[in-house]
């Protein structure tokens, strides 16, 4: 057939330019286990589909975006009413960063449930969780760019509850805020986290993650460990690729849907000289630290309890980052009840807090 | 009829079909076009503040038969890509790619 | 069922659906990115605008840049006395023109071009003659309205 033709034929040319063929015997020979806990292995790839809806997105907003407090609100008001589809295309980015948000807490308990962060996986463990907490950064800078009411106060709380950090908190406080308050300092430097060092970062990151798997390969739980060589398994080029393609499909079914059905809202512009609203609160996605925090009584003991707080969480994180060095039985290669049943503890944490925040503030 | 030309004459009614409908689906974006004013706030509303959110959610809801249109393309996509992969996964299963590449051999 | 005989494998139909709805997604994703990025078109802006007299305060021989809408137009006084306002975008690439008056010529500066106080593209790049606003005058100043759009004078 002529198209055979034509596509051997580019083949041939960039072989001769590129010399390629050695990372595409590479990726023929990759392949992904079968087994119980397979399904797991798609987390990766629709985090990867919500970051690439965002940075599209995010770039055809910023062709519209102005990063002032006088103008933002305006900007994003324009986007919503003015431009063709731009309702649309700024309900994507909103709804997309939610479920970007969702899919990263469950990529990061199935892969601690299934152990893969034990040896030799350290370094992919920990450079997800700090792609974690950079997608944690990107929802809270993100969340203050329209400038309304919700985004202006949250923000406000969120930057002072960032103050209350041990030995750093004031200096970090002033460092966010881009001064003693909220402002056009604020926004413009949230504007660049959000715009050029988060992405940059995570497109590291990102890149550091998948070199990693690649050496790798794809981990397989404890009790399959032994059997590893013996499980069924698929290739992953093309035959697993297209799978994620269609799941990918899937997801922007679901995004799009999410998107036009239930509109991403605007609210009101933010005035610094109006009384705080009542029920203000951060994006879903934080409400645990917030209803914790909230729990937490003025003073424990000699301490404040906002501290302890904050201490507690710091904590939890580093847990996180380095629980491949502290889990010695994972790390041997042995099953790990005792890490199973932490992670069971933290997930039921984050969802009570969460749930426990919404009902509340209903 | 035989059964070739039946399949033909199916093939043909099918893409003929969808390139009709191929050449709808522009004509119902342009929806939103230029001959459209901008939906623009009365400073008189009421709750000019809130009249963002339902103006935005009265647009969104114009694009519902776009949004299915949308999905059946979207769901239609994500079947077809997953019976390839399946396909390729028999293939190997038959041990078909081994030192050969495939040139589409009946099925 | 099966089939004795057909026209093309089942491979075959895959392949063909799936590259036809892969072109038609990557088309409905397309589609309305272009359309959010294409400006939507500007109004044509004022058709007439009104200087005071306190901007009209010109000697014989000057030219004065002000602003018609949202571009600059061009108000010149001749020695003679005579009123003329202009577009001040230049015909050739759309640079601000000015009056010079050693020269009594519209001037651009970009590419060298040169207009008569008319406005008539004499010397240079420019293509076409800029184009001339009617002046009438009221109580208040001039009145610089676009070719047709002429009020009816107050003395």
């Amino acid at each position: 057939m002529t198209g055979s033709n034509v596509l051997q034929k580019l083949y041939q040319w960039c072989e001769e330019r590129i010399k390629w063929q050695g990372l595409l015997e590479f990726m023929k020979n990759k392949k992904v286990p079968v087994h119980n806990h397979s399904v797991w292995y798609y987390g990766g790839n629709i985090l990867i589909t919500f970051f690439l809806i965002q940075v599209v997105t995010g770039i055809a907003l910023l062709f519209y975006y102005q990063p002032t407090p006088e103008t933002a609100y305006e900007s994003v008001r324009a986007i919503i009413l003015e431009t063709r589809f731009g309702w649309l295309i700024r309900s994507l980015h909103s709804w997309s960063a939610s479920l970007m948000v969702a899919t990263a807490f469950v990529h990061l308990f199935s892969t601690f449930f299934l152990k893969a962060y034990r040896n030799p996986r350290e370094l992919t463990w920990m450079s997800g969780m700090l792609m974690f907490f950079a997608i944690l950064g990107f929802g809270f800078s993100g969340y203050l760019l329209p400038w309304n009411e919700l985004s202006y106060f949250a923000t406000k709380v969120g930057t002072g509850i960032a103050g209350q950090t041990p030995f750093v908190g004031t200096y970090l406080k002033f460092f966010l805020r881009g001064g003693e308050e909220v402002g056009a300092a604020t926004l413009s430097r949230f504007f660049a986290f959000h715009v050029c060092v988060l992405p940059m970062g995570l497109a590291a990151l990102l890149a550091i993650h998948l070199i990693l798997i690649q050496v790798h390969g794809l981990s397989v739980p404890v009790s399959l460990e032994e059997k590893k060589d013996k499980l069924k398994s698929v290739a992953f080029f093309p035959d697993f690729v297209l799978r994620e393609c269609a799941v990918s499909c899937l997801m922007i079914a679901v995004v799009v849907s999410l998107s036009v059905l239930f509109p991403w809202e605007l609210g009101k512009k933010a005035d610094p000289f109006l009384a705080t609203p009542s029920g203000i609160q951060p994006e879903w996605y934080f409400l645990f630290m917030f209803q914790a925090l909230q729990m937490i009584p003025a003073k424990l003991g000699f301490l404040e309890g906002e501290k302890v707080g904050i201490l507690f969480f710091i904590l939890g994180f580093a847990f996180m980052l380095f629980v491949p060095a502290i889990d010695r039985q994972a790390e041997k290669g042995k099953k790990s009840p005792l890490f199973t049943w932490l992670g069971v503890l933290i997930g039921m944490f984050v969802v009570g807090m969460t749930l426990m925040s919404m009902i509340a503030n209903r | 009829m035989n059964l070739k030309q039946r399949y033909f004459v199916a093939c043909l009614v099918v893409i003929w079909f969808g390139t009709i409908w191929g050449c709808l689906v522009p004509c119902l974006f342009a929806q939103n076009s230029e001959e459209e004013k901008p939906a623009v706030i009365s400073e008189a509303a009421p709750n000019p503040d809130l009249t963002i959110d339902e103006l935005q959610r009265a647009e969104a809801l114009k694009h519902i038969p776009e949004l299915i249109v949308f999905l059946a393309l979207t769901l239609t996509l994500a079947f077809f890509l997953r019976s390839k992969a399946c396909d390729f996964e028999k293939l190997r299963e038959e041990r078909f790619f081994q030192g050969e590449t495939p040139n589409g051999g009946k099925s | 069922m099966k089939l004795t005989e057909s026209l093309m494998t089942r491979r075959e139909f895959i392949r063909g659906w799936m590259i036809s709805m892969a072109s038609f997604f990557a088309g409905s994703v397309f589609y309305p990115f272009f359309r959010f990025l294409t400006p939507r078109e500007m109004d044509a802006g004022p058709s007439e605008i009104k200087l005071p007299l306190a901007e009209c305060n010109l000697a014989p021989n000057t030219g004065k840049i002000f602003p018609f809408g949202r571009k600059p137009g061009l108000l010149i006084v001749t020695e003679q006395g005579e009123w003329i306002a202009l577009n001040a975008v230049c015909t050739h690439f759309e640079c601000t023109v000015h009056y010079d008056a050693v020269t009594r010529q519209i001037v651009c500066p970009c590419h060298q071009g040169f207009y008569d106080v008319y406005g008539k593209n004499i010397k240079g790049p420019p293509p076409r003659p800029l184009e001339r606003y009617e002046i009438t005058r009221d109580i208040a100043g001039l009145v610089i309205s676009k070719p047709g759009k002429k009020k009816e004078t107050k003395k």
